[in-house]
């Protein structure tokens, strides 16, 4: 296996905050890589890096090819779809114009069309509400929107961003069933940011642990969730 | 009655000018959340520009969808030049270069036409309207005109993925620069679009009230008070709200003992307070409902 998205020595700062301390990672091409850690330890910010959202300094290949130096649109036109924290809900547009805006980066054919109909099929919810005002949709909802809307993307890589926030058990268990899928079917490569470990660690293949701007452990997702050490004096489970 | 419909009806055509005004508004507040107060000079340095390439020969039919498109051209470049290298800026620096668009657009049209007062031919004609004594010919095209721009504009920006775009980059820029829109050349489009609109608004507006360097000055308050009555997110709200303002000026006009006149512009005024005050979103604004 090739690596899609290859990071090293990546910085990043808030002001005088130095937030990332030269991280180095990787994701396999149609694999799945999980960046774990407590609060504040970087990982949304390492996301938000990658999009070049905020400045940032260090190494970014994506399949290869430098992307460190290139505006957010630019990346997202390479396929590198991001969902944010927070989700990204153009609260103000309806459901159906937001998945129609998640295909903005693709020249503009039929499939788009396709496309929608596709996502009606892995969330049938947001089908019932494809007319309704996004910004009144639950957050289960929101965040199966956020996660269809990257698809129409068809992104080589998706980058997510805590998909389980703020949302109950039942529905957590459902989102990430559909991300299995869709990883499955599809072959998309993610890159996914959790406080939920062991959700996270059942996705993934590989897992970094941040801590404080710097990766503290690295290896196999398989083997950081056996690790008893690790799961009890870092993920706290 | 009759005084009453009459007074009904010339509203409604001086509405007009302030519904074309008012759509003028809506786009640019769309699409950078502020009152370009430069707005009406624009309107204004657009139709001399449209007056000057008549003066120099060339029929109204190519020189007004020339102006249009020089002044589409001028609204986006206004704001790659001026705008795009202070976006970061606060707000206030963005006023005060609202305010110095708008002395130097005046100054400068008072420098290259003079400021002497220049009659500007109507496209449609003089002469009533199919014979009718309340509607000019003039008067009843500016209306035609405005619905099919806010016809135009609707479907524009609900069937166009362009539109589309412009609609996502005003309402959450970050999200929208995540599913790779050019947000910046979004807002500057929209400030083409509102420069390009205001050129037809003055286009239509100069023969009626001839071209002058100052004759947007009132013009673009009644602009204003259309657009905050309709709701400013709303291009129909605006554009009904325009002709209200028109309406509700000529009959307190007629009707209200004091209202001279003088105090006809106070109404627009008014008119924007308690709108402010009661129903802030206007008529057809859009409440924004979220759940958080």
């Amino acid at each position: 296996m090739s690596a899609i998205l290859q990071v090293n020595n990546l910085e990043a700062s808030y002001g005088a905050v130095r937030v990332l301390r030269g991280i180095s990672f990787e994701v396999q091409k149609g694999g799945v890589t999980t960046l774990l850690g407590a609060n504040g330890a970087g990982k949304t910010t390492t996301l938000r890096a990658l999009c070049g959202m905020i400045r940032r300094s260090g190494e970014i290949l994506l399949e290869g090819k430098p992307v460190h130096r290139l505006a957010t649109e630019d990346i997202v036109r390479r396929g590198v779809a991001h969902i944010p924290e927070g989700r990204g809900t153009f609260s103000t547009l309806t459901t159906e114009e937001n998945l129609h805006l998640g295909a903005m980066a693709r020249p503009n054919t039929d499939e788009i069309e396709n496309d929608v109909r596709k996502q009606f099929d892995y969330f049938p919810r947001l089908k019932e509400r494809r007319n309704q005002q996004a910004g009144t949709l639950s957050g289960g909802e929101q965040q199966m929107l956020a996660i269809a809307r990257a698809l129409m993307l068809r992104p080589k890589l998706m980058l997510l961003d805590e998909p389980s926030f703020g949302l109950a058990p039942l529905i957590t268990r459902q989102i990430f069933d559909i991300l299995a899928d869709v990883q499955r079917e599809e072959g998309t490569s993610m890159l996914l940011v959790e406080q939920n470990a062991s959700l996270a660690l059942e996705l993934a293949d590989r897992a970094y642990l941040i801590e404080t701007g710097s990766i503290v452990i690295s290896g196999d997702a398989a083997a950081i969730r056996e690790d008893e050490s690790v799961r009890a004096s870092y993920l706290g489970y | 009655m009759e005084l009453f419909l009459h007074q009904i009806i010339s509203g409604i055509s001086n509405g007009a000018i302030y519904a074309c005004m008012a759509l003028s508004v809506v786009m640019i507040y769309q699409a950078i959340h502020h009152l370009n107060f430069a707005q009406g000079e624009m309107a204004m340095f657009s139709t001399y520009i449209a007056w000057q390439m008549m003066a120099w020969g060339l029929v109204w039919w190519l020189a007004i969808p020339l102006t249009i498109l020089i002044s589409l051209a001028g609204g986006f470049a206004i704001e790659r030049v001026i705008f795009k290298p202070i976006e970061n800026a606060p707000v206030l620096s963005h006023i005060v270069i609202f305010i110095a668009l708008f002395a130097i657009l005046n100054s400068l049209a008072g420098f290259i036409w003079d400021f002497t007062i220049k009659s500007v031919e109507s496209p449609f004609g003089k002469g009533p309207f199919m014979g009718s004594p309340l509607l000019g010919k003039h008067q009843a095209g500016m209306i035609g005109v405005t619905i099919v721009m806010l016809v135009g504009l609707w479907a524009f920006f609900r069937f166009t993925r362009t539109g589309l775009s412009m609609r996502a980059a005003a309402a959450n820029p970050e999200s929208a620069r995540l599913v790779g829109i050019r947000v910046s050349r979004m807002t500057a489009l929209g400030w083409g679009m509102a420069a390009a609109i205001g050129a037809v608004a003055g286009i239509l507006i100069a023969p009626v009230v001839f071209l002058e360097p100052n004759m947007m000055l009132s013009i673009l308050l009644y602009g204003f008070a259309g657009a905050v009555l309709g709701g400013l997110t709303s291009p129909l709200g605006a554009v009904i709200g325009g002709f209200l303002v028109g309406i509700i000026e000529n009959l307190a006009g007629t009707y209200l003992g004091g209202v001279g006149a003088e105090l006809k512009l106070s109404i627009a005024l008014v008119l924007i307070i308690v709108v402010l005050v009661v129903k802030p979103e206007g008529l057809l604004g859009r409440k924004i409902v979220q759940r958080v």
